[in-house]
């Protein structure tokens, strides 16, 4: 931070001691001057856009209501026929409750984790919550394949890691838990897998808007003899308010889209489909089963649920950040 | 900022508990790799007997070898490069452009386009990537470095975006009303003035966004079917569909497929940290 603030030292400055004074929004200033040239500059970026993400999203959704394959050229309109299909299928119900149990061992396990390790980090001191912060990020780098691959490993029966520490400990061998193996445990490793693999990014992101609160708060809390506990949930979490929103929508995004961890930790899916996801699901029902029409069907659903979700996360919320401040 | 260092500082002797809690839970993390790097130069009779012991006498790199040839990791890795090359300049380029343009002139289009690409973070890319085959295809870009580089770079943009307006927000605006007042035009604005100041932020975008796309399974799976083209991942994830495992082989995969990303975020962790606060942590 600060060797940046040398760097262009008035820039920063100025623009530190304005965020302190008032928190309001940038105003942006050069009316219509520009806005021509304004667009231009920013219409590469929109063509992308919306040509690889808005066209064939949009395409996703028309083509969920037609028997779309490969083979035929024309696709005609078939109503809801696709999401009865899938609706059908034994199995729906079933990935929709991985999903959902994925969702929430996610976001609440990824959330709680990172705020603590935030707040540890925070209290240590620079050098050695640098070396953490370095340290923990690192899963971050691999492949979601090789990450499912290592907890494959790990979370393994008879050679794993973990099932060799809980013997170690003095678990008798016949209570030793078959992690990838038993129904109601496959989510959870799943969920384990992933929060390992984020842990890094976010209690970075938390750490940092725990270093933007104003020590003054602090200090009055210990004056007027608040306990730790007292000063975590009043100051703290109040402050925090904005970096759990944005967190909370974007780990739900990327519980929904998880698919090369459990693909590869389950070995495609896992036994009997306890290991699917949604989005599993659709990628195996469209290259491995050829179900077109099904498979869309499936994206179109799992689409739905993340804008649901992001909504119903957003204004609850939002809703508690404006009540804290 | 300062006066909550202080603060840390003062505490610092304070806090075993949470010392001993994160080194911890740093050594569970970095476990599992270290585990995988060791064992990577095991043959696959030894890690079949032990995964945890690693004896000296059992050392070899028999399995790299094997993985650099039924890979055709050399051809991986170039057209991984290039890909990831790619599409990491575009998205620099056309993100930062795309930010600057929002952040400094008000219109209300560009209002919509900045709501927009926020809203396109919240969309899981399964919900996509269904209609990129045929989309591609009559484009004719199907199975080619560009286009597979093209749908990257859209959905590394809306990110992008994200991170480089919370930056340039930042920024104080008399630097771009002084450049005003000196008559440059918003190209030179961006070139003389906001270009130099970006340095931190960009080393963000681009380690965030390379290691997904270095890393990334799904997009470059579905978009290049043509062998000689393929990327390092989905030629890993080979291994997966074998009915007996082997570890030997995907341990030493995964080694070297991680080890390019691993030198680049080493190489620059420290703006990447930097940057990483200063534009994800506003709004």
């Amino acid at each position: 931070m600060r060797k940046d603030s040398v760097r262009v030292p008035s820039a920063r400055r100025v623009c530190l001691e304005r965020q302190d004074m008032k928190k309001t929004r940038h105003v942006c200033y050069y009316k219509s001057i520009w806005k021509w040239n304004g667009a231009l500059m920013a219409l590469p970026g929109i063509v992308l856009i919306v040509v690889f993400i808005i066209v064939p999203f949009l395409m996703n959704v028309g083509y969920a209501f037609t028997d779309y394959n490969t083979a035929s050229d024309v696709p005609r309109f078939i109503g809801l026929t696709n999401f009865r299909n899938m609706a059908k299928d034994r199995d729906f119900w079933l990935v929709c409750t991985n999903t959902l149990k994925l969702i929430l061992t996610y976001v609440i396990g990824g959330n709680v984790i990172a705020i603590l390790l935030g707040v540890m980090i925070t209290n240590v001191g620079r050098k050695f919550g640098n070396f953490v912060k370095t340290s923990i990020y690192f899963p971050q780098l691999l492949s979601m394949v090789v990450v499912g691959f290592l907890w494959r490993i790990m979370f393994s029966y008879n050679n794993g890691p973990i099932n060799h520490f809980l013997e170690w400990i003095g678990v008798p061998p016949d209570l030793l838990p078959q992690w990838l193996g038993v129904p109601a445990l496959i989510i959870p490793s799943i969920s384990t897998a992933l929060i390992w693999l984020i842990s890094g990014y976010y209690s970075i992101i938390y750490h940092a808007g725990m270093m933007n609160i104003p020590m003054s708060y602090y200090e009055v809390s210990a004056i007027e003899g608040a306990s730790k506990w007292q000063e975590f949930v009043h100051v703290t979490l109040p402050f925090l308010a904005p970096s759990i929103t944005i967190n909370t929508v974007l780990l739900t995004v990327e519980s929904l889209s998880a698919f090369a961890v459990p693909a590869s930790m389950t070995g495609g899916g896992g036994p009997g489909r306890y290991g699917t996801t949604l989005a599993l699901w659709s990628y195996t029902t469209y290259f491995n089963n050829h179900q077109y029409g099904k498979a869309i069907a499936i994206s179109v659903v799992l689409g739905l649920f993340a804008v649901v979700l992001a909504f119903i996360e957003l204004k609850i919320l939002l809703k508690k950040e404006v009540g804290n401040s | 900022m300062k006066r909550a260092r202080t603060k840390s500082l003062s505490w610092q002797n304070k806090h075993i508990g949470s010392r001993i809690l994160l080194l911890l839970f740093t050594i569970f993390v970095l476990f599992p790799i270290l585990l995988a790097v060791l064992n990577s130069f095991k043959p696959i009779a030894a890690i079949q007997r032990n995964f945890l012991t690693f004896d000296l006498k059992d050392f070899s790199l028999s399995a790299y070898d094997k993985v650099i040839t039924i890979l055709r990791f050399g051809e991986g890795l170039w057209n991984t490069t290039v890909v990831t090359l790619l599409s990491i300049v575009m998205t620099v380029l056309l993100g930062s452009l795309m930010a600057f343009a929002i952040s400094l002139v008000n219109s209300k289009f560009l209002r919509t386009v900045y709501m927009t690409s926020i809203l396109l973070i919240c969309i899981p890319i399964h919900a996509i990537i269904l209609q990129l085959v045929p989309l591609l295809k009559s484009m004719g870009i199907l199975n080619t470095y560009f286009g597979t580089a093209f749908v990257f770079t859209a959905l590394s943009l809306p990110v992008a975006v994200f991170l480089y307006t919370g930056f340039m927000r930042t920024l104080p605006r008399e630097l771009s009303e002084a450049a005003v007042v000196d008559g440059c035009s918003l190209w030179r604005i961006y070139t003389a003035i906001y270009m130099p100041l970006m340095k931190t932020i960009t080393v963000t975008v681009i380690i965030l966004r390379a290691t997904y796309i270095w890393n990334d399974l799904l997009v470059s799976l579905v978009t290049i079917s043509d062998a000689t083209k393929t990327m390092l991942v989905p030629r890993m994830y080979a291994f997966n569909s074998s009915t007996s495992t082997r570890w030997d082989l995907v341990l030493a995969s995964s080694v070297l497929v991680s080890l390019p990303v691993a030198a680049l975020y080493l190489f620059l962790q420290k703006f990447y940290m930097r940057g990483l606060v200063s534009g994800a942590v506003k709004e």
